[in-house]
């Protein structure tokens, strides 16, 4: 049977070349049928047939099937005579065998493959030639039968090459497949389909899923079947990107859904097809094949009207080009896949990277899988804060709309697209609005991969929106509130109205019905006389000029009062130009008006305030005088005071009253008489239009005065209660106190408390001022005030000017330095530079020259200050101090006169004392001469303190000379040591020079320093304890060398330390008297050191010892150096 | 009424004590002790025995006002005349010594012939 069939014979059309033979052997053998007779598994098939109708028969009843089986004719002579075949259908029924000879058909590679066989309804027996005649024929057949083989081999040979081919091409067009000829590669596919399988027309399409989940079919190749312009039309518009196919009532349909191939050889009447539409070419035959690929279908190829219909061989043959396909068209939507994803990259990274928007892509539950910068911008979070999470969770709060919310949940649900305005918050809680727009990510199968969104600020939007919302309600309002009249009158003088709102009632106290048509009265005549001109004046011109007018008028009301009206309007003209009506609208500004003019009359009554309190030369009565004179002009009412209350006591301080009344200031009234007692309980303004009217008709103020208007108020003065301002009328108020007289009154009030506030203010200030001014000017010490930039005088008192001989303008008028001496320049320039520094300077002495040229000693000193405006000013206390220094020159010069009138008597006591303890005058008995020795000791140590006090007199007084000249220091110390050693000795103290000969040279006065180390070694000898030591010290550091004295006495008591270097000063001054001493070494020692350019100082512990040092600049021996 | 006999002298410098010493018993025939120091005096005085008391008023550790308290504080001494020596003899300076408790003051420089006479007047005066 595969032999048959892999010869391609079975089930295929008659072929010439066989029914010839069979036409022969009916001929030749005289028999009603001959037959090629091919068998199959389970049947005869009949490759030619001559005298028989059926195509095949059942092979349980062929005489064929019996035929194989031999090697040699079957020849049945009588087949009712055959028990094998007696009881057959065909030789008991139609047609009626009888006869049977069959000459088995074997393949040329030895398959039996059938018979050639004769039938007919007579018995016969062959003769040998005439079975030999059958086995030529049946060799015919067998070698047609070979011939076919060999036909349907190479034909076969050639369809597989030719499907190789296929393959092999459409591989290669699809290896080098751009995008552009991608189509061209399954064109190409296709059209060789076509003619492998000999098909008319065919498409290969891919096989796609729509959101539900249902396949439709999307060509990659379509054969072009157009039949008419509009299906032309729609190929040319679709085929180069692909038709799609969504319905599956067809054939491919079924295809598609079966999973199977459709072989359709008779669609017309297939239950399957879905008919054709009109026009459409006629489908004969159909193969539909889905096609897998990895357990998937997809792709689908189709292909229509092969001679002689398809079959399940073909769709076997076709396999290798179907996996083919399979793998191409899985290759192609992957790369698709792959682009699409690429393109998907790129345009995300452009939106990213390209848009302020914020773009948040969520997986299909909705939990963030990537946001760009924009939405971290937008909300303040990033990327690794919100993957995984629900943005909602995160960004919705307290404000957002819990629909809108929900609504967003909904689409996501249903994987739809939404468009939703939303409140968000911000990382920092900032609520903003966001415009969001999310799409639902698909994959190639649409199913739901979750959600991109882009989110947009819309926040200033929604303001915005909000606002306009907002003024179109105000507008709206405003509109429907507003009491206007609208109208339309003739251009006449009376503006004889047409028409006109019943607005206009409320306004003049007229129905409207009254002024149209002048019916009662004109509009025109309750305009105030005094506008009216004013009126038509402005309307006129605004006719003239084409515009609309805008004026303001008085209304006389019927009530008799006053309304304000303010009218806009325009004419209404006919073509000509001419003015036919006037159209207009007008408002009752009444209450406008007077809210204006109150304003006026309020700002105007400030002014006059402001006025009042810039009369600096008004006294605080007259200003509140005055003030009250505005406030009773403003309220009009006559009667105004301002009070001081202090407990039950009610003084008036200031008021106003029309003349005659009894009522001026310093009048004292009980508190609980007046008025006032009511502010004061209240606590705030009280205001009382009619007393009589009130509740207050039975105050005790009302029953004394009668006053029936009040309005007052509690004036403060530095936040404590003063008294009040009020003002009051025997007439009550037509009208009622309005808030702008309550403002008024309040703000008059505060003027009033603050002015009261001033003025004790500058009363202080003066008082404190007169003060100063006579401390200033009584001082006996000199004052000045000088400007800092210009040096020149603002100020000086008496005491100042009485030295310097000149008068007071005399003096300002001098510069400063016409009272300085030049000499003293320099030490100006050093206390203007400490003043510049820290704001003070001095205290430092100079010279100041009188008128006369002479001059006078000073002190000065002085502090920076500022005046009110700013301005830097010098405070200079200057002490005119000539007394004391002709006191001090006097002490000086008496201390030197004296010491040395001193000196004259005590040398001779001293001389002759001497001579006589000397012995010169001969042996002494012995108490003689212990007395005189005490004479002459003690007349030694009384010139030494008379040449302390010529030596500090001429230190003083400048006159001691020194020769100072450069010289080792070394050598001076060890002198010094040696000349004081004996004194020290006295003391059983020692001296020691406790130093090295550094080679450090001094420039000094050699006996002033010997005077020095002697002041400082005695004195450190005196005041130490018996057997102790003194120790002379040097250090170097540098440029300076410091020579220092130390002793282990008592040490320096705390509070002598000040003043241990100043003259005639002891330790103890007082009765108990520690050592003897003139109080005047440590200040000569001082004097001396300072003279050749040194410092003294000194160190001390008490009850440990002090030490004394001096430092002197020095520098090194250079040959020792 | 006893004659003065005994003086106690209280004075720091050596020198004066000498020439003090010489004019009051070489010149006035007293019997005289000499204290260095008020607290040599206030330990000394009471067995002495002294008719008079002459202080020094400028000593190192008690000074002559110090040591009169002191010495005051000793009854048998509480009636003791007591005369300060000193060279500060201004006339408040004088009133501020007897103020003290002092009889008189004698001045410095004394005239050492003199001052025994001047003593004994001082003492008399107390008697």
């Amino acid at each position: 049977m595969r032999a048959l069939w892999a010869k391609g014979l079975l089930d295929t059309p008659d072929e010439e070349r066989f029914d010839r033979l069979t036409r022969l052997a009916r001929r030749m053998f005289g028999v009603s049928i001959a037959l090629v007779s091919l068998v199959d598994e389970d049947r005869q098939w009949f490759k030619s047939r001559q005298g028989l109708e059926a195509p095949e028969t059942g092979r349980d009843i062929s005489f064929c099937g019996h035929a194989i089986l031999g090697d040699h004719i079957l020849e049945i002579r009588d087949a009712r005579a055959d028990s094998r075949f007696a009881d057959n259908p065909l030789v008991t029924g139609e047609p009626q065998i009888r006869f049977y000879a069959g000459a088995p058909l074997v393949t040329s590679d030895g398959y039996r493959v059938g018979t050639l066989c004769l039938i007919d309804g007579q018995p016969r027996q062959l003769s040998e030639d005439e079975r030999r005649s059958l086995r030529d024929l049946a060799d015919a057949v067998e070698a047609e039968i070979d011939s076919t083989e060999q036909q349907a081999l190479s034909d076969a040979l050639g369809d597989l090459r030719r499907l190789g081919d296929v393959i092999t091409r459409a591989q290669s067009e699809f290896i080098r497949d751009t995008e552009q000829d991608r189509s061209q590669a399954f064109d190409g596919l296709l059209a060789d389909i076509l003619e492998l399988t000999h098909s008319e027309y065919g498409f290969i399409g891919e096989v796609l899923y729509n959101p539900e989940g249902l396949p439709y079919l999307k060509t990659y190749a379509i054969t072009n079947i157009a039949w008419d312009d509009a299906t032309q039309a729609f190929y040319a518009a679709n085929a180069p990107r692909g038709m799609e196919f969504h319905n599956l009532e067809t054939l491919f349909g079924a295809a598609l859904t079966s999973g199977g191939p459709v072989i359709a050889n008779d669609p017309a009447r297939d239950r399957r097809s879905g008919g054709l539409p009109e026009g459409h070419p006629p489908l004969e035959a159909f193969l539909g094949i889905p096609i897998e690929h990895g357990g998937e279908r997809v792709a689908m190829l189709g292909i229509a009207n092969r001679p002689g219909g398809y079959d399940d061989s073909l769709v076997e043959f076709l396999q290798p080009l179907l996996v083919t396909l399979g793998q191409l068209t899985d290759a192609a939507r992957i790369r698709r896949q792959h682009r699409a994803d690429q393109e998907e990259l790129a345009r995300l990274s452009r939106v990213a990277s390209e848009t302020t928007n914020g773009v948040i892509i969520t997986d299909a539950e909705g939990r963030v899988e990537w946001v760009n910068d924009g939405f971290t911008r937008l909300s303040g979070y990033t990327q690794d804060e919100l993957r995984g999470r629900k943005p909602g969770k995160l960004l919705q709060g307290e404000g957002t709309d819990p629909q809108v919310a929900a609504r967003i949940g909904a689409a996501v649900a249903r994987g739809d697209p939404f468009q939703v305005d939303m409140l968000n918050y911000h990382r920092d809680n900032r609520a903003y609005w966001v415009r969001i727009q999310g799409n639902p990510l698909r994959d190639e199968h649409g199913r739901l991969q979750g959600f991109m969104a882009i989110e947009s600020d819309v926040t200033r939007e929604k303001e915005d929106a909000e606002r306009i919302r907002e003024s179109e309600q105000q507008f709206r309002s405003l509109v429907d509130n507003i009491p206007g009249i609208t109208y339309r009158c003739l251009p006449d003088d009376d503006w004889t109205m047409l028409y006109m709102s019943d607005q206009v009632d409320p306004l003049s106290g007229y129905p409207a019905s009254e002024f149209i048509d002048n019916a009662v009265r004109s509009y025109a005549s309750v305009i105030h006389g005094d506008d009216l001109a004013r009126v038509k004046g402005a309307v006129d011109q605004a006719l003239r000029a084409g515009t609309d007018w805008v004026v303001e008028y008085r209304i006389r009301h019927r009530d008799g009062g006053i309304r304000w009206a303010q009218e806009r309007g325009s004419a209404v003209r006919d073509d000509a130009g001419r003015v036919c009506y006037l159209d207009g609208f007008i408002l009752d500004v009444t209450r406008d008006r007077e809210n204006r003019e109150q304003r006026q009359r309020q700002l105007e009554a400030f002014a006059a305030l402001n006025d009042i309190a810039s009369m600096t030369t008004l006294g605080l009565g007259e200003q509140l005088e005055r003030a009250l004179q505005l406030g009773t002009d403003f309220l009009g009412l006559e009667l105004g005071i301002v009070s001081r209350i202090r407990g039950d006591d009610y003084e008036v301080h200031a008021c106003v009253a029309p003349p005659g009344t009894a009522l001026e200031p310093g009048q004292h009234f009980s508190r609980s008489r007046t008025y006032c007692d009511l502010i004061f309980a209240k606590g705030e303004l009280v205001a009382i239009d009619h007393m009589a009217a009130s509740g207050h008709r039975g105050h005790p103020c009302y029953e004394q005065f009668g006053l029936e208007a009040y309005i007052g108020v509690i004036v403060e003065v530095q936040g404590e209660r003063y008294g009040t301002l009020n003002f009051s009328s025997v007439q009550p108020r037509p009208v009622g106190f309005s808030d702008g007289e309550r403002m008024f009154v309040r703000l008059l009030a505060r003027w009033i408390g603050s002015a009261i506030e001033r003025d004790a203010a500058a009363r202080a200030l003066r008082l404190s001022e007169t003060r100063l001014r006579g401390l200033f000017e009584l001082s006996p010490v000199g004052i000045a005030l000088n400007d800092y930039a210009t040096g020149a005088f603002v100020d000086l008192n008496q005491a100042l000017l009485h030295p310097t001989g000149y008068t007071r303008e005399e003096f300002i008028a001098l510069s400063y330095w016409d009272v300085t001496p030049r000499e003293y320049e320099p030490m100006e320039r050093q206390q203007l530079e400490r003043m510049e520094a820290t704001g003070r300077y001095g205290p430092f002495e100079k010279e100041y020259i009188r008128k006369d040229g002479s001059r006078y000693p000073v002190v000065l000193n002085g502090m920076v200050v500022h005046d009110n405006t700013g301005r830097k000013l010098i405070w200079s206390i200057i002490e005119d101090i000539s007394e004391r220094k002709r006191i001090e020159r006097m002490k000086n010069e008496f201390i030197s006169t004296v010491s040395h009138e001193l000196r004259t008597p005590l040398t001779s006591i001293s001389g002759s004392l001497g001579l006589v303890t000397g012995g010169a005058a001969g042996a002494l008995p012995e108490r003689m001469q212990a007395m005189l020795e005490i004479a002459h000791k003690n007349s030694k140590r009384l010139e030494l303190l008379i040449n302390d006090l010529l030596d500090m007199e001429k230190l003083v007084a400048g006159k001691m000379r020194f020769e100072r000249r450069e010289q080792p220091l070394f050598p001076l110390l060890e002198q010094g040591v040696r000349d004081n050693q004996g004194y020290a000795e006295r003391y059983q103290v020692r001296l020691v020079l406790d130093a090295e000969d550094d080679g450090a040279r001094v420039v000094v006065d050699a006996d002033r320093l010997q005077q020095v180390l002697a002041n400082l070694l005695s004195n450190a000898a005196k005041f130490s304890p018996e057997g102790s030591e003194v120790r002379l010290a040097v250090d170097r550091d540098g440029e300076r060398v410091r020579v220092s004295v130390s002793d282990h006495g008592p040490g320096i008591p705390e509070a002598f330390r000040e003043r241990i270097f100043q003259k005639f000063s002891q330790a103890d001054a007082s009765d108990s008297r520690q050592k003897g001493g003139s109080g005047l070494g440590l200040a000569i020692t001082r004097e001396l050191v300072e003279r050749m350019d040194g410092e003294v100082g000194f160190d001390s512990v008490p009850d440990e010892g002090a030490t004394f040092w001096f430092e002197l600049g020095c520098h090194l021996d250079e040959a020792r150096g | 009424m006893a004659e003065l006999q005994r003086i106690l002298y209280v004075e720091d410098e050596p020198d004066i004590q000498a020439v003090a010493e010489l004019a009051l018993e070489t010149v006035g025939g007293f019997t005289v002790k000499i204290c260095a120091s008020g607290e040599e005096a206030v330990r000394d005085a009471e067995a002495f025995a002294p008719d008079l008391i002459l202080l020094d008023v400028m000593m190192p550790g008690m000074d002559g006002p110090s040591t009169l308290e002191a010495l005051r504080g000793i009854p048998a001494l509480a009636e003791v005349p007591v005369a300060f020596m000193t060279a500060k003899v201004q006339p408040s300076e004088i009133e501020h010594y007897k103020s003290l408790g002092a009889r008189d003051v004698i001045a410095k420089p004394f005239d050492p012939m003199a001052l025994s006479d001047q003593v004994r007047r001082i003492w008399q005066g107390a008697a």
